[in-house]
């Protein structure tokens, strides 16, 4: 059985935005024009639909996030309980990699 | 470029299950060429992800479950997870690659025979992948719409078709 860590980097080029979404939600529910304010706010990157959709239709598979009642054209979207458990995951193994990226560079 | 005809892009399954908020996400304000780009590549990724299919087959089916059980609604995603194609259409697209097989070795033979090498070695090289390509349509490009059919098979044979001819020249 594959780690939770593992989980998001199998989706491949679509493993960052996917973070940055699952990172968005973790908040509350949030549409896709929320979505990426936030991401553009939190990371600076900007995402496009194309790549946006993508990364949606990918966590929404394998039920990660879910989607809520639409309002108009508008459908917000939560995170799961297994969609927490793979971000908090993800997030462990990145504090941990940067604590070693740090001692390593304070080495020198 | 709007929105709207990049949705055109877009399997149908994938604007039925996307296409509203797609639409409200974008708004009707002229594109950037980084966003037509996204869009794109977008398109060509919700054709051709595995994943991405399964998103919006599921979705489709949990939508249209209504009122139904939770076992009647794993039912309606189970059957919506099926093969596009029945056996017999797959047993059509074996016998397609086994007959184009076998009549493009013989025209290779014959051309060898008849004094054309280069087409004949062509032929005979082409055989196997061009029937693989052509039995496509039977079972499993069956269900694409004829525009992406046409893509999907038409782009490889060109490529395959160019390759075989330069291997014979080389």
């Amino acid at each position: 059985m594959k780690k939770n860590t593992d989980l998001l980097a199998d989706l491949g080029r679509f493993s960052e935005p996917a973070l940055l979404i699952l990172i968005s939600l973790a908040d509350g529910p949030k549409h896709g024009y929320a979505m990426t304010q936030d991401i553009e706010q939190v990371s600076g990157q900007k995402l496009g639909p194309g790549t946006l959709y993508g990364a949606i239709a990918r966590l929404e598979e394998r039920e990660w996030i879910e989607p809520l009642p639409a309002d108009d054209r508008r459908r917000p979207y939560k995170l799961t309980g297994a969609g927490h458990k793979v971000l908090r995951a993800r997030l462990e193994s990145l504090r941990a990699m940067a604590k070693i990226g740090h001692a390593r560079l304070a080495e020198n | 470029m709007t929105a709207r005809r990049l949705l055109r892009l877009y399997p149908r399954a994938w604007r039925e299950r996307y296409g509203d908020e797609f639409a409200g996400f974008v708004g009707d304000r002229p594109l950037s060429l980084q966003q037509v780009v996204d869009i794109a590549g977008g398109a060509l990724d919700a054709w051709t992800s595995r994943s991405v299919r399964a998103s919006v087959r599921g979705s489709v089916a949990g939508n249209s479950t209504g009122g139904a059980t939770m076992v009647q609604a794993l039912k309606l995603r189970c059957a919506s997870r099926t093969a596009p194609y029945s056996t017999k259409d797959a047993l059509v697209g074996a016998g397609v690659v086994i007959g184009v097989t076998f009549v493009m070795l013989a025209l290779g033979i014959a051309a060898n025979r008849s004094g054309h090498p280069g087409l004949g070695e062509t032929l005979k090289g082409l055989a196997f992948p061009a029937s693989m390509l052509l039995s496509m349509p039977f079972y499993l490009t069956k269900s694409l719409s004829w525009r992406a059919q046409a893509i999907l098979l038409g782009v490889p044979m060109v490529i395959l078709i160019v390759i075989s001819y330069v291997a014979t020249k080389i």
